[in-house]
């Protein structure tokens, strides 16, 4: 029965799908895309949305895709800008390509970073800067140690092991955190071997993917320490610790932003707007806080592009939107510094 | 005998009903052939393609790590110190706690479904559920890893720490993440692997030699355990070869429940890293050539391990192969004495 049987053809169907991009729309939309930092990006989405929202004509995608891939796909043109947490060196800025005629790096908001930890206290732990130095360094590894009950008068603490959680991806916030716990550390005359950097060797820690991932450890870990961008960690509903600032106060990140705002205020503005506070002096002032900076092209080939981003970001500098940071965990910029931004971006309006 | 048939009936269909192909069949047969020999030439050049380009971006770590790299146990970017010995520990021993329950619960289940115990429709509901747990994305089984194994696990693992601590393999408690819910999820995640391919190994053994276990008067765990299993032997290694080569490269549920932490530590409770893990949180903001080239070797490893596993497991089914065909050809001559 070998009859002649119609032959099975199969058809490869090759997708080759040709884009033919013939924008043939009239109207005057335009559409910017930025990616990097994922510490800001739940206010860049808000703020953007807001301006879509008043003028639909611009739309801003943000992908939060972490700093050092934001930076990488700034210099190589993929963005109209880029956002960091660690703001840009001097390295990186040299890579960028010379049409952009140099970078503008715009600290457009502020965060506080919080100890949260997974202690069934009432009453949030007081961490003095000896103290939470050393429980990242592994030299304390108890919760009941001596040192911390010093700071916690009256506090019954359990007996139970200090997990410490950290990042597991490269990220701004290890940075600015790491800054912060060096310069401590420098202080007190200790040594901090894990260094100043996105990703560091921490000993002993169990680590997670982006805030979200260590919030997520943390509320998993009875016992655990680790370090959270505020907004995450209230998100996540974790307790936070009252840290001892320069001046011997214990302060909590809490929702006013207070303790970030005193942070922020009087510090020395550099030339490159690559405002660095390692560890505020300011009485009030919560102690691990960090700007992140949204990165621009000084000079766009398309000046509609140019026009656009320096009015989105002229907007989300001005009180309601600064407002809307406050009330995602974010601190407010503090007057000098938006009117030095305010300065930046319109100086360049008015030389053209 | 049989040679002679199949020339009659050559014969009687060239006779009848048969006629020679046309030239358009002919073409089409031709096209078919050569278009399976493209695409089967193409997937071999796009294993090799992906080899030499990660060699390729590999060579300048290589060079300046040479062996070290995967004996040395510190990874710091910043200081372009770059060593894998940890992540290597922590993937073979992820992947032995998952392949180990995995195997046990997969022949288990495999063995369950195939001899009758439950009704047909029963059996192929039951297969097809098994089937579904490899539709479950990766992720997926990291949140429900993270939500709902370790809590479940947890105050098992830390009584056997506090009454077995002594014994290294138990001698840190379970904080949270780490090797034994790693290991757990892995099995899971591999289950459908390993039950499909040795349900297939199991059902394909002769049902003539089960029959003849039990004329013997064997019962049926005797035969199982006597003979189907040992009859099955080759396709149930098959089974576990390609389940822990998922196991190796299975990363974003590892990611989230291994710790990501450098240490090296006997305690199945410890946290670790694996390979796949370190690259999946690496890679993202891997800014300089080094970094990359590091990365990059580390890819290499992991692909080396997995391809090392796979020999191994072919060897391993050949040597089973060639003996069993030796036991046949000792045994055959009696056999078809009985069957006549």
């Amino acid at each position: 029965m070998r009859r002649a049987r119609p032959t099975l053809l199969i058809v490869l169907a090759l997708g080759v799908s040709l884009l033919i991009s013939s924008c043939n729309r009239p109207s005057q939309e335009i559409t910017l895309q930025g990616s990097g930092a994922t510490f800001p990006a739940p206010l860049y989405r808000r703020w953007f949305i807001e301006y879509y929202a008043a003028h639909p004509d611009v739309r801003v995608n943000y992908s939060p895709i972490g700093s050092g891939a934001g930076i990488r796909q700034f210099t190589a043109g993929l963005t109209t800008f880029g956002a960091s947490d660690a703001g840009m060196s001097q390295k990186e800025i040299d890579k960028l390509p010379k049409e952009y005629g140099g970078v503008r790096l715009l600290p457009m908001t502020a965060g506080e970073i919080a100890l949260s930890y997974n202690l069934p206290l009432a009453a949030p732990i007081h961490l003095s800067r000896s103290t939470y130095v050393k429980i990242f360094l592994r030299a304390i590894t108890d919760w009941n140690d001596p040192e911390i009950a010093k700071d916690n008068p009256g506090v019954e603490l359990p007996t139970q092991k200090i997990t410490v959680v950290t990042r597991a991806d490269s990220s701004g916030t290890t940075f600015a955190f790491t800054t912060h716990m060096a310069a401590v550390a420098k202080a007190m005359h200790l040594e901090w071997p894990p260094g100043v950097d996105k990703s560091v060797p921490w000993r002993e820690s169990i680590a997670a993917q982006g805030n979200d991932g260590v919030a997520a450890l943390i509320q998993l870990t009875p016992g655990a320490i680790g370090y959270v961008e505020y907004g995450y960690a209230r998100l996540a509903h974790l307790r936070m610790a009252a840290l001892e600032n320069a001046s011997h106060e214990f302060i909590l990140p809490d929702e006013t932003g207070e303790g970030g705002q005193r942070a922020l205020e009087g510090a020395e503005i550099p030339a490159d707007l690559q405002i660095r506070i390692s560890d505020p002096t300011n009485s009030g002032a919560y102690p691990i806080v960090t700007y992140t900076w949204l990165l621009c092209r000084k000079h766009y080939d398309d000046q509609r592009e140019e026009r656009t981003i320096e009015a989105i970001l002229l907007d989300c500098l001005t009180d309601p939107k600064q407002e809307v940071a406050r009330q995602l965990g974010y601190v407010k910029l503090p007057p000098n510094v938006v009117d030095r931004l305010r300065a930046e971006l319109t100086q360049t309006v008015a030389t053209r | 005998m049989s040679a002679m048939d199949s020339t009659r009936v050559e014969r009687v269909e060239a006779e009848g009903i048969a006629r020679p192909p046309t030239s358009r069949e002919i073409a089409v047969d031709r096209c078919f052939r050569w278009a399976t020999r493209i695409l089967a030439g193409f997937s071999a050049l796009l294993v090799a393609l992906i080899v030499l380009l990660i060699a390729k971006q590999a060579i300048p770590a290589i060079r300046k790590f040479g062996f070290d790299f995967v004996t040395s146990t510190r990874w710091d970017a910043g200081k372009s110190q770059f060593g894998i010995l940890p992540e290597l520990f922590g993937t073979i021993l992820s992947s032995a706690i998952g392949v180990a329950l995995a195997t046990v619960f997969g022949v288990a289940v495999a063995v369950f479904l195939t001899q009758q115990f439950i009704p047909r429709w029963l059996e192929n509901l039951l297969h097809n559920v098994i089937t579904l747990l490899a539709a479950i994305p990766s992720v997926v089984y990291g949140l429900w890893g993270i939500f709902v194994v370790i809590p479940a696990i947890r105050p098992a693992c830390n009584w056997m720490h506090a009454h077995l601590g002594w014994i290294p393999i138990f001698g840190t408690p379970l904080v949270s993440v780490g090797m034994t819910p790693a290991g757990i999820v892995l099995a899971i995640m591999i289950l459908p692997t390993i039950t499909a391919v040795s349900r297939d190994a199991i059902a394909a053994v002769d049902p003539l030699m089960r029959e003849a276990a039990f004329g013997m008067g064997a019962t049926r765990w005797e035969t199982i355990l006597g003979v189907t299993l040992p009859a099955s032997k080759r396709g149930i290694y098959g089974s576990i070869v390609l389940g822990l080569g998922r196991a190796l490269g299975e990363t974003m549920a590892l990611a989230m429940l291994i710790g990501s932490t450098n240490v090296i530590s006997p305690s199945v409770f410890s946290p670790g890293d694996t390979l796949a893990a370190l690259l999946a949180n690496k890679f993202p903001e891997a800014a300089t050539p080094v970094d990359l080239g590091a990365l990059m070797y580390a890819a290499l490893v992991l692909l080396i391990l997995t391809l090392l596993v796979n020999v191994a497991g072919e060897l391993v089914l050949r040597r089973d192969v060639t003996r069993l065909r030796r036991e046949e050809a000792v045994h055959k001559p009696p056999k078809n004495e009985t069957v006549a």
